[in-house]
């Protein structure tokens, strides 16, 4: 039940879940019953996942324009980075408030800054070319799910049984 | 309109807020001192983060559950004490400020047969109130402890109708009446209202802890019933029920301190 695709929100993620939904999750033994909720952001393994890559390239591109040798330049970059991501996402939500546009425009914000920085000579290219191969990897999971569609949908349900 | 996903990076930016709110962070420290006595105060200043952690969470949860019935995942244990609350109805639920005691009682009203009532100190914030009013769940009521006189009566009387009261017993707030108790050794007060409340209906307490075990996903674990047996002296039944109630907080908190939301020192006596 955890793995089902329904409960992740990127198709990469929904691939993986896919795959892995065959291995039965066992509850710790002092639990007597569980009750698990079908919500595609309850995945806590992909939100880390996505929230910790968000950061980490946003502090290699902070770091990148600081006039700081690479080491020092990302530590300072860390808490820099934190605060850029609360003021995108301020900005974002006010120009439109819905959730799904916000994510939108953060991930498109993301995805123009690595298109910038993967030209770039430096370190930071590698960081870029990072953020762009997870995001083509995802387009070619979303093909992938799109197909499979049919086979998750009745395996799911085979699961809710 | 913060994207689920970067969820983690907006509250590990905003339960920085421990930082500027001295006396909690002080308040918790204090706690953690007497729940691990001989601990380092450098030790407890991080541990004093995680707690900090686990509440921005718990608060965001609550308040994604009333804005869009966001519903975590559960792990109950201790089910048979919750399926005997359930069938014989009744019965007073004492909890503790730990995972999500709004989460908790929403869930459970919404899964159970019978009406709760749930009691918590008054929430002074006018527009915090009305939220709350408008996303309450059905068959839940919601009774603030400042109500003292006419609310023993309200409670009295859901409870031998069949209805769960719902009391947090491990914090005095100002004008309630108090029980003497030792919590990790130290003097402590709590709340003597349930077991009151207890005695006077002959119905059983039930500690029942929410814990939060990581994002999105509690613990509900409830143990044996407290049974309040009346004898010719009250004040050693209630000192029997106490101690029995001490002792499973003790238990819980002990060993899941990272989720006890009490940013008061319980013990009025310096933690040694």
């Amino acid at each position: 039940m955890k793995w089902l695709p329904s409960r992740h929100h990127f198709a990469l993620a929904r691939l993986i879940a896919l795959m892995m939904l065959k291995t039965t999750p066992r509850p710790a033994a002092d639990v007597d019953r569980v009750m698990f909720a079908v919500d595609r952001h309850q995945s806590t393994a992909e939100n880390y996942a996505v929230s910790i890559l968000f950061t980490a390239i946003t502090t290699c591109y902070i770091a990148t324009m600081l006039p700081l040798a690479a080491p020092l330049a990302l530590v300072s970059a860390l808490p820099l980075a934190l605060i850029a991501i609360q003021i995108l996402l301020v900005a974002g939500g006010l120009i439109v408030r819905s959730i799904a546009a916000n994510s939108a425009f953060m991930m498109l914000c993301a995805v123009a800054a690595s298109l910038y920085f993967a030209t770039r000579t430096t370190w930071v290219r590698f960081a870029a070319y990072t953020f762009l191969a997870v995001v083509a990897l995802n387009a070619i999971a979303f093909v992938v799910m799109w197909l499979l569609r049919d086979r998750v949908r009745e395996l799911e349900l085979r699961c809710a049984a | 309109m913060t994207p689920i996903w970067i969820e983690p990076v907006a509250m590990a930016f905003w339960s920085l807020f421990f930082l500027l709110w001295g006396p909690g962070r002080r308040g918790v420290m204090r706690n953690l001192k007497a729940i691990k006595p001989g601990s380092w105060s450098i030790t407890n200043f991080f541990r004093c983060y995680r707690v900090f952690w686990n509440y921005a969470w718990s608060i965001a949860d609550t308040v994604r559950f009333k804005e869009t019935r966001t519903t975590p995942d559960w792990e109950f244990t201790g089910w048979r004490h919750i399926e005997e609350m359930q069938s014989r109805g009744g019965a007073i639920l004492l909890t503790a400020h730990m995972g999500s005691y709004d989460l908790g009682a929403h869930i459970f009203a919404e899964t159970s047969a019978h009406h709760l009532v749930m009691v918590r100190a008054p929430e002074t914030d006018a527009q915090t109130r009305e939220f709350e009013e408008a996303h309450r769940a059905a068959g839940f009521r919601i009774e603030f402890s400042a109500q003292s006189g006419e609310l023993a009566l309200d409670l009295l009387h859901a409870v031998t109708s069949g209805g769960i009261v719902a009391i947090q017993g491990d914090r005095v707030v100002e004008g309630i009446s108090a029980l003497p108790a030792t919590l990790f050794g130290k003097p402590a007060q709590i709340p003597a209202g349930p077991f009151a409340l207890a005695m006077a209906a002959r119905v059983p307490i039930f500690p029942v802890f929410v814990v939060r075990r990581g994002r999105r996903r509690y613990r509900v674990v409830a143990r044996e019933p407290i049974e309040i047996v009346r004898s010719a002296n009250r004040e050693e039944d209630f000192e029997r029920a106490v101690a029995r109630w001490t002792g499973e907080l003790e238990s819980v908190i002990g060993s899941k301190w990272y989720q006890w939301f009490a940013f008061e020192p319980f013990s009025p006596e310096p933690a040694a």
